[in-house]
């Protein structure tokens, strides 16, 4: 379990995190989203004891990271892709990690495997590509075979195949009764992969509530509708609450009526409808919606 | 262990299967936990996984095989038949001995930079972040690698001491001039050579803690090495060897190297052996503490 109490660090002049306060759960896997400079990095660096809080406190299973007497069986972190030593080879790394904690060599072949890096684990770090890095990170974070897992962007440069392999990992590890903190910012995979959310902004929560939760309320009803007769359709639902968004000749979108109300006018007018589907906000909407206002770094126009 | 946690794509074991939460599954280990002795052992790994240590290691090996072969070469020389003329040095087992740990100084510099690397590359490569995961008692860490660090030089110290008798005891019993092992003169220039190289070679460990800086800390190492007797020499110059410079001059760190391994005081001015060998521990200290504190508080 990691619980944060008033958590706060700040740079200088800067805020990176602001008085923050969660829970974790075990058995779960949570995801932790915000825009680039909300604090996510920088709250999971003071959950490791890396950076030192400016105020509050964060504990995994109670205490600091630091008061661990056996950190890496307490919590396995896998917090960038370059936190080691290119000279080193894949496997030296590992041993090294497992020599702190007398960890059998055994499990270091264990997790070589596990991670598929057997082909290059006597290869020097500095030859390694992205994906392999961070293949070797978690390698080092499941080491321990730890309860608490924190994950900083794992599936940055994996192929797909990796990506569906630590998308399985992450939600096996939490079935395991694991507490799993999972930070990405491709939503489609943190939508297939967690089961809490935590949204940061500008080092604030503004959100912290189950997946399900977090993109229903935020979306509104939406119905994509095609019909030969789009234009009488349109005039015939024409109202105060709806929104209607032609996309061609014969596809609009319906907002703020159903499905349900759609057909019945369709069929009081005589309008043939050839398809009536519901759409339903993704992650990725109400994740904008939300942080639209947090957003630090916003990118310009395309070209 | 977990044998059954989800297997990466390309592995050849076998894939996943349930099994219980993560503390219960590490207690298969064992219950072993981060000690000193285990945070040591990591050290003494990574310093002997890196080709660069080894790389220093052996050239410090070439600088005392260029310095034994210029010493035996000008040991010919000096009892060269007939006698140069003009060469009136009375050569002694104990000189060829001294001067050949004079080279140390070079020895010196080069473990100067293995230690200051041995921390900084730490900080330039982010392995600090994983190495601090696995021992987050900051303290315990750097007592670990500071102590990983010394072993290692003394190690190596004590390899090229160990070459320095294997070629210069068969070369003073050649010439007669074999200095009196059962006598302490011989060993105490060993051993305080070897501890002058250890205790100034963590002064670039303290610099590499305090600068986090490779470049930084072997420049400021050297400057720290060398700047004092050059300054000290200008202002010699200056003042016409006003006392105070002199005084000034008994503190400086080669000028306490000399007091410390010359095992008595052989000038008039200088400073008795356990005080000079005290105010070399108090330099590194003046370096390694303040390392250490900002170590201990700074963010990783």
């Amino acid at each position: 379990m990691i619980t944060a109490s008033g958590l706060r660090k700040t740079y200088g002049e800067r805020t990176a995190v602001d008085g923050i306060s969660f829970a974790l759960e075990p058995g779960r896997v949570t995801g932790f989203l915000g825009p680039n400079g909300a604090g996510k990095s920088t709250t999971m660096r003071l959950a490791m004891g890396l950076d030192r809080p400016s105020a509050g406190q964060i504990t995994i299973n109670g205490r600091p990271y630091a008061e661990h007497r056996a950190p890496l069986r307490e919590v396995g972190a896998v917090l960038d892709a370059g936190a080691w030593h290119p000279g080193w080879t894949g496997e030296q790394q590992l041993r090294i990690l497992a020599a702190t904690h007398a960890i059998p060599k055994a499990r270091v072949q264990e997790v070589i495997e596990m991670t598929g890096l057997s082909s290059v684990a006597t290869r020097r770090i500095k030859s390694y590509s992205l994906g392999m890095t961070q293949r070797l990170g978690i390698a080092a974070a499941m080491l321990g075979d730890p309860g608490v897992l924190i994950f900083d962007e794992p599936i940055n440069g994996l192929d797909p195949e990796g990506v569906r392999w630590v998308r399985q990992l992450v939600r096996r590890l939490a079935a395991q009764g694991r507490t799993v903190f999972i930070s990405s910012h491709l939503m489609s995979e943190m939508a297939q992969t967690a089961d809490h959310l935590i949204v940061l902004g500008q080092g604030r929560i503004i959100a912290d509530q189950p997946l399900g939760d977090f993109i229903d309320p935020a979306g509104e009803t939406r119905v994509l509708v095609r019909t030969e007769d789009a234009q009488a359709l349109m005039t015939a639902l024409a109202g105060a609450q709806i929104t209607l968004v032609c996309q061609d000749a014969e596809t609009f979108e319906a907002r703020g009526i159903d499905a349900r109300s759609i057909g019945r006018r369709a069929l009081e007018i005589g309008v043939v409808i050839h398809e009536l589907t519901p759409l339903h906000s993704s992650l990725e909407e109400s994740y904008l919606r939300l942080t639209g206002n947090y957003v630090e770094h916003r990118s310009g126009g395309l070209l | 262990m977990n044998p059954n946690t989800s297997r990466a794509p390309g592995s050849t074991q076998p894939g996943a299967v349930d099994h219980p939460a993560g503390n219960a599954a590490a207690s298969a280990f064992g219950p072993a936990e981060v000690s000193f002795t285990r945070a040591l052992r990591a050290e003494w790994l990574k310093l002997t996984s890196l080709r660069l240590n080894w790389w220093l290691s052996l050239a410090a090996l070439a600088v005392m095989i260029l310095t034994l072969t210029a010493t035996v070469f000008s040991t010919r020389y000096l009892f060269s038949e007939p006698p140069v003329q003009g060469l009136d040095t009375e050569l002694t087992g104990l000189g060829l001995f001294e001067s050949v740990y004079f080279s140390f100084t070079l020895v010196t510099l080069l473990m100067g930079a293995l230690a200051a690397v041995a921390i900084t590359t730490e900080h330039t490569s982010g392995s600090i972040r994983s190495s601090l995961a696995a021992v987050p008692n900051r303290s315990m860490f750097f007592a670990a690698k500071l102590l990983a660090v010394c072993g290692f030089i003394a190690a190596l110290t004590a390899a090229l001491m160990l070459l320095c008798f294997l070629v210069l005891l068969p070369l003073a019993g050649f010439y007669d001039v074999m200095p009196p092992l059962w006598e302490p003169e011989l060993w105490w220039m060993t051993l305080s050579n070897a501890a002058v190289v250890i205790i100034t070679a963590s002064l670039g460990f303290g610099l590499g803690a305090l600068l986090r800086s490779t470049a930084g800390a072997v420049v400021t190492y050297c400057l720290l090495l060398f700047s004092g007797p050059i300054a000290l020499g200008l202002l010699q110059a200056l003042t016409d060897f006003a006392p105070w410079v002199e005084e000034l001059a008994r503190f400086e760190i080669f000028a306490l190297q000399r007091q410390f391994t010359a095992g008595s005081a052989s000038l008039a001015t200088d400073l008795p052996v356990p005080l000079a060998g005290g105010l070399l521990l108090a330099w590194a200290g003046v370096v390694l503490l303040p390392g250490w504190l900002l170590f201990t508080r700074r963010d990783a």
